[in-house]
């Protein structure tokens, strides 16, 4: 997991972001935004998990009172990430499953749930560029 | 509206602290996705990288997320050894960064060119050849002499995120902390490689000298407990190999070239002292040919070019 420790930084000085995304595809952020969101959008923070990580065993408590979003393609690790987020006090945790149309290079949404139960399971939007930068 | 930092009203450090227990015992179970894996048949084209040129391919795998310390008294071909396992690794298909502080880059790579062909002597075309070969599998730091321990992790940190790097090699540990006298240096140097190394997934090999020989010379291969400098450098790395050369034997052939006695002893030990995460612990003998700086597994083997084929396979 990488991109977390600037939010447990952030929150010992009496300070938090407004929303965490938990990317389990290192392409989607390219930038890679995991370790520039600190200086490009100090309130949106991105926290990148990777594939050696087990969702059920990472330390999520510095979500505890935040608004997460989590977006993955492999489902069965989506759910595993969105049950540790609601397990580690998270507010409200949005968990999409996306899936690469490989012919337009183009994530589409597949699944959706919302803790919070507005955005549950209205697939429509297409949300993520390509895969250029995995 | 660009979103803003906003007020927290929980006490984080106080809930960090109060919550430290809990987040650490687990049930067991927990732990099933990482048994399964442990215990999953290994296909073939799913192995680890390994030094395949040596009987050493089958003793140890160089895993992601682990440190290697290479380690042996100064002179002892070190740099030369873990020159060859690079090699072997871009022939696997591995991205390798060398950091070597006590050597130019490119005395690095005439070492390993000739290894790779097995020559003394390379022709123009042919190092052309291996300079295109080694796009996309090796990167050398262009710096010699002494480097801050953060800026060491951080051009590996670099290689690891930025290149997407697998290996990084880096020669030596002397050059990185200011004093062999300040441990707590050290220590924090090896805290900050292990953790790199786990957070990228990165292999990090690591040289360090052995101390001074005591009464004995440098006629016994040094162990673990020989290492120089604090403890923590061989507690906290993943494996320990020491390479030591037979000066011995070399001094028996300067008077004699023709000493059948000492030319059927092996020119290197190659020890691995401690292996976390594999079964293998011990020593193999291994003879060098001068011509191609090439460690090879017996004294009769012809020294053969490595297969360098831009889809090069073991």
């Amino acid at each position: 997991m990488r991109g977390h420790e600037p939010i447990i930084a952030l929150r010992q000085r009496g300070k938090k972001p407004a929303m965490v995304f938990l990317d389990l595809c290192r392409d989607f952020s390219p930038a890679p935004m995991w370790r520039d969101w600190p200086e490009v959008q100090p309130a949106i923070a991105t926290v990148w998990v990777q594939d050696t990580d087990v969702p059920s065993r990472l330390d999520l408590r510095f979500l505890v009172g935040l608004n997460a979003v989590i977006s993955g393609r492999d489902s069965e690790r989506v759910e595993q990430l969105e049950r540790a987020a609601i397990d580690a006090g998270a507010t409200r945790v949005i968990a999409v499953t996306l899936t690469l149309d490989e012919r337009r290079q183009e994530h589409r949404v597949v699944r959706v749930t919302d803790s919070a139960g507005t955005f549950n399971d209205e697939p429509t939007e297409t949300t993520h560029g390509g895969d250029a930068a995995a | 509206m660009a979103a803003t930092l906003q007020r927290d009203e929980i006490d984080f450090a106080a809930y960090m602290r109060e919550t430290n227990p809990k987040v650490k015992v687990r049930a067991a179970s927990a732990f099933e996705e990482d048994l399964q894996k442990l215990f999953a048949p290994k296909q073939r084209s799913r192995r680890e990288p390994v030094m395949f040129s040596t009987k050493l391919a089958g003793a140890i795998e160089f895993r992601p997320g682990e440190l290697t310390c290479w380690a042996g008294f100064s002179g002892h071909r070190k740099s030369m050894f873990t020159g060859q396992v690079a090699l072997d690794l871009c022939v696997q298909k591995q991205r390798v960064l060398m950091a070597s502080f006590e050597m130019l880059p490119v005395r690095t790579l005439e070492r390993m060119a000739r290894q790779a062909y097995g020559l003394p002597q390379l022709a123009p075309a042919t190092l052309t050849a291996f300079s295109r070969w080694t796009d996309g599998r090796l990167w050398m730091f262009d710096h010699m002499g002494r480097i801050a321990g953060a800026e060491c992790s951080a051009v590996a940190r670099y290689f690891a995120e930025e290149l997407d790097g697998a290996h990084v090699f880096i020669d030596s540990m002397m050059m990185v902390c200011s004093s062999e006298e300040h441990l707590d240096e050290q220590k924090q140097l090896m805290t900050d490689l292990v953790r790199l190394a786990q957070e990228t997934g990165l292999h990090v090999h690591l040289v360090a000298h052995a101390k001074k020989p005591g009464a004995e010379g440098e006629s016994k291969p040094p162990t673990k407990y020989d290492v120089r400098g604090s403890a923590a450098i061989t507690d906290q790395a993943h494996n320990v190999i020491t390479v030591w050369s037979n000066k011995a034997k070399q001094a028996a052939l300067q008077k004699f070239a023709g000493d059948e006695e000492a030319l059927a002893k092996p020119d290197a030990l190659v020890t691995i002292e401690k292996q976390r995460n594999g079964v293998f612990e011990g020593r193999f003998q291994l003879w060098f040919d001068e011509g191609s700086m090439r460690f090879m597994n017996d004294r009769s083997s012809a020294v053969e070019p490595y297969v360098m084929h831009q889809e090069s396979l073991v």
